[in-house]
């Protein structure tokens, strides 16, 4: 069982020293210009091809494995498939007019190139989307993550929201993953040696012997949870109390120029958003350069 | 010989930086109906070893072979192998569940397989997957549970309102209803008061006695010193040596690799150091010491 985003990197590169709220904050600033709409389609491959270069410079600075990346890209593959059937297949909602036919069937209906680029532009945002995630797991450990959640939720206090007792249950969730996989390896091949095959056999027999992994994980989840809050009951835990934390976040100056040139970019992918979007003739500027396509 | 391992080498996932061998270059030989200890300290290979008995672990180079079963992930070797085969059996090592069979496999707490409504529903597991009917499983199943010593007020409940030692006996009877000629066991003593330890292995020795080849993975000396004709002991993925339990408890280098040394051979050291005279090769056991120190 491998993990879906990549592992901790044992590396000690800027990246993995950041604070781990400025990692997160610059995450979620990537992942909004990501969205952003960029004009017509040729804008936003470019832009997005742009972006996607910083991202791959981001991840040359983290030391992110390029390899693990592209096996993570691999699962997508149906995802691709799917994305191009729905874009290109189903029909067009509103005005077309404007739109480049690639073919014409003989009782009028229309596959458009406009189709191809959607889905395309979909799949290229996920793509990003996975780089960023991938960067941000691979250089930061599970346990800064939920202090920086932790962080961000400060402010729910005033509304007496439980954060302490919600951190404290994600980074026990997060702490148990690797231990249950474990767990479920073990039990996977206590079964096989009983015979049990998991990879072959029809859907019934597939339903079948996944309840004996199933069962004795749960069962064994249970008591481990039991265990678990006695043993956090013996040490004193109180989940209201005041607590005190052994790592401290601090914000130190490699943080702060991080987040200023996430600031810049995040700004400047904003800018084009809004020109591309609102200024005449700039939703089209390949046109208005250089004079070519006008997708 | 029914199990022989040939330069068995074996790395966890090879692509991750930090990998290490957990089996280097093992090459051992045990024959039908041997009682076999397989010791060493904890992370020494011992269960990556046993674990390649089955299918469960192949090995990255070199192979392991139980009677006509070749187990290697090295597809040349496994070629070359089968040429040396009848087709009959070149056929037969391509359904892993024949070697299952062969070699049945009880891992280290082995309570956290049961998944079954009921205790005999358990039992009945395995020898069901071997393909045996309904009623000729129920027969097995119901032979082993009593040669473990569960009666039949245990047979209808739930094998989750057993206790540790039940649980324990209930899953050992699951791997011996499918009536293995080889059976391996993990650590089956760890965690059981003496009494339960007593009942495991008394079951074992039965098992033993019917002529089938036992080989014991153990931490407890006292158990090899009892129960086991040879010793293997392995170190630092390596084995390093092969012996009867009485010379491997008399030797001096018992130390370097980490065992404890059972209260008998202790206290003969002991006398020893502090100046007893008489020859104490020949005592093995409490009986023969009490003559020795009679005479």
């Amino acid at each position: 069982m491998k993990n879906v985003f990549g592992k901790l990197t044992p590396y000690n590169t800027v990246i993995h020293r950041l604070d781990s709220r400025i990692k997160m904050l610059a995450l979620i600033g990537f992942m909004v210009i990501c969205f952003l709409p960029y004009g017509n389609y040729a804008n936003r491959f470019i832009i997005l091809g742009i972006l996607f270069a910083i991202i791959l410079v981001i991840m040359a600075i983290a030391k992110c494995s390029f390899l693990s990346f592209l096996s993570n890209l691999k699962s997508l593959w149906f995802m691709m498939i799917f994305l191009l059937i729905i874009f290109v297949f189903v029909p067009q909602a509103g005005d077309t007019s404007s739109y480049h036919p690639i073919v014409t069937f003989p009782n009028g209906y229309q596959i458009y190139y406009e189709g191809l680029f959607q889905s395309l532009h979909v799949f290229f945002r996920l793509v990003m989307m996975i780089a960023l995630t991938l960067i941000l797991t691979s250089t930061t450990p599970p346990m800064e993550m939920t202090y920086a959640l932790e962080w961000f939720l400060t402010p729910l206090r005033i509304i007496k929201f439980p954060t302490q007792v919600i951190s404290m249950t994600i980074s026990l969730a997060l702490r148990f993953i690797p231990t249950l996989l474990d767990e479920a390896n073990k039990i996977m091949k206590a079964q096989k040696s009983r015979g049990v095959d998991y990879e072959k056999g029809f859907l019934t027999k597939k339903i079948k012997s996944v309840t004996t992994l199933i069962v004795p994980l749960l069962s064994s989840c249970f008591s481990r949870s039991d265990e678990l809050s006695l043993a956090m009951n013996a040490r004193g835990y109180e989940p209201y109390g005041k607590r005190s934390s052994y790592r401290i976040l601090k914000i130190g100056r490699n943080d702060i120029v991080a987040l200023i040139i996430v600031f810049i970019i995040v700004a400047a992918f904003s800018t084009m958003c809004y020109f591309t979007q609102n200024v005449a003739g700039y939703d089209n500027f390949l046109h208005l350069w250089f004079g070519i396509g006008a997708f | 010989m029914q199990v022989s391992c040939n330069n068995v080498t074996f790395v966890y996932d090879k692509k991750d930086p930090n990998h290490y061998d957990a089996l280097k270059d093992i090459n051992l030989e045990i024959s039908k109906g041997e009682f076999v200890a397989l010791v060493g300290k904890t992370g020494s290979g011992k269960s990556t070893l046993v674990q390649t008995l089955n299918a469960l672990i192949k090995p990255t180079s070199g192979y392991t072979k139980v009677d006509y079963f070749i187990v290697t992930s090295d597809k040349k070797l496994f070629k070359e192998k089968m040429k040396e085969l009848s087709e009959d059996e070149v056929k037969k090592n391509k359904k892993l569940y024949l070697l299952r069979k062969k070699v049945g496999l009880v891992f280290q707490f082995p309570e956290y397989q049961l998944f079954s409504v009921t205790v005999l529903k358990d039992v009945m597991f395995g020898p069901t997957n071997f393909n045996l009917t309904e009623e000729e499983a129920k027969k097995v199943s119901i032979e082993a549970l009593k040669s473990v010593g569960i009666d039949e007020s245990y047979f209808n409940k739930s094998p989750f309102e057993l206790s540790g030692g039940e649980k324990r006996r209930v899953a050992i009877a699951g791997i011996l209803a499918s009536d293995p000629d080889i059976l391996v066991l993990d650590e089956p003593t760890a965690g059981l008061d003496p009494d339960g330890k007593k009942e495991i292995m008394e079951v074992i020795k039965k098992v033993h006695e019917k002529g089938k080849t036992i080989i014991l993975v153990t931490h407890d000396m006292d158990v090899v010193m009892n129960y086991a004709k040879k010793v293997v002991v392995l170190n630092d993925s390596k084995l390093v040596k092969i012996t009867t339990p009485h010379e491997l408890f008399d030797s001096d280098d018992i130390e370097k690799y980490s065992l404890e040394i059972p209260t008998l051979y202790k206290f003969k050291k002991l006398l020893v150091k502090k100046g007893y005279k008489k020859d104490l090769s020949n005592v093995y056991d409490f009986n023969s010491l009490i003559e020795v120190l009679g005479k």
